[in-house]
């Protein structure tokens, strides 16, 4: 009797074990930008020259990295299939493109014009000839 | 004009700009379109990248496509997650690259409105894996752009990219490829 209750138990105990592990593995996504933490606070002009300069040394440091970026509003551009983009002006040749995480302010981007300082967060995701962050959202205004 | 924005332009662009000629006449897109679809028994899944480099050379034939892996969206943040962690390991491979050339039309090589049919060959790279790549493509001249749309398949296994059996009947082995490009004189 005993024996088969520890059996059972066991096999609950794994079944948790079991069911943690596929919803970690396969279910869960990663914490929203709001909950991660930038590792560096730069202008989109001098993070953009860092890559400009050296790319391979800017990408050991910020490629898959969370960054908070703040800059001039070159432009705000709504895609019918994506999220929305808000490109940073720089003093090189490309710019830097924030695409937003979902679940943005409407309101709060229907406000924003060009030449506007702005402040988000986002991960770098690496340069093409713009820098490239994904999942950004906006921390100021 | 040319001298003094190259001073300015990225690593990656040099890079992709050191097989055309100083003096080509060059064309680009930072805003190409990708669009990825696969067909498998349980699901349809479709992704979107919207922030494809590509540069083309109408006087020597060139072309260079760039791309950031992550930049894909998918409907799903879970399937996004997915792709980019456990198939594309696209923190370690951040990059699709394609290179390629093809003989240019006369009419090409002067902008003459219409639609031209090139074939072009070179090598795709995905996921660290490179591979030859040859696809008929049409130019379309209008103005001073220039338009493409053509679609390609790409099979999963050919650049080494693992499915695991669980999730086998959610994934194509071959993945359609959908390219929009519209091109513009080479500036900022």
């Amino acid at each position: 009797m005993q024996k088969r209750r520890l059996i059972l138990s066991l096999i609950f105990i794994i079944g948790i074990v079991a069911g943690y592990f596929v919803y970690q593995k396969f279910l869960s996504t990663s914490p929203g930008m709001a909950k991660q933490k930038a590792v560096a606070e730069v202008t989109a002009i001098d993070v953009y020259a860092a890559f400009e300069a050296d790319e391979s040394a800017a990408n050991q440091q910020y490629l898959n990295q969370v960054i908070q970026v703040s800059g001039s509003i070159a432009g705000v551009e709504r895609p019918a299939d994506a999220n929305p983009v808000i490109t940073l002006e720089t003093t090189g040749f490309g710019l830097v493109k924030c695409t937003l995480e979902p679940g943005w302010d409407e309101a709060q981007l229907q406000s924003l014009s060009t030449g506007d300082q702005i402040t988000l967060k986002g991960e770098c995701i690496g340069l093409l000839l713009d820098l490239l962050i994904n999942n950004a959202i906006i921390i100021q205004p | 004009m040319k001298l003094n924005n190259l001073k300015k332009i990225g690593f990656t662009a040099i890079l992709l700009l050191s097989c055309f000629s100083a003096f080509g006449q060059r064309y680009l897109t930072r805003e190409g379109k990708i669009k990825f679809y696969s067909h498998a028994p349980m699901e349809d899944i479709t992704a979107h990248n919207n922030k494809v480099l590509s540069i083309i050379d109408i006087d020597k034939g060139q072309v260079a496509v760039d791309m950031l892996i992550k930049a894909f969206e998918f409907e799903k943040k879970l399937m996004q997650e997915h792709f980019n962690e456990n198939y594309m390991e696209s923190d370690e491979f951040p990059k699709a690259t394609f290179k390629g050339s093809f003989e240019v039309p006369q009419g090409l090589k002067q902008m003459t409105a219409g639609s031209y049919e090139v074939a072009v060959t070179g090598d795709i790279t995905i996921h660290g894996v490179t591979k030859p790549l040859a696809q008929n493509i049409t130019l379309k001249v209008e103005d001073k752009s220039i338009t493409t749309h053509f679609v390609f398949n790409v099979k999963v296994k050919d650049h080494d990219i693992k499915i695991p059996n669980l999730v086998v009947k959610n994934i194509a082995e071959e993945i359609e490829v959908t390219a929009d490009f519209v091109f513009k004189p080479f500036e900022r």
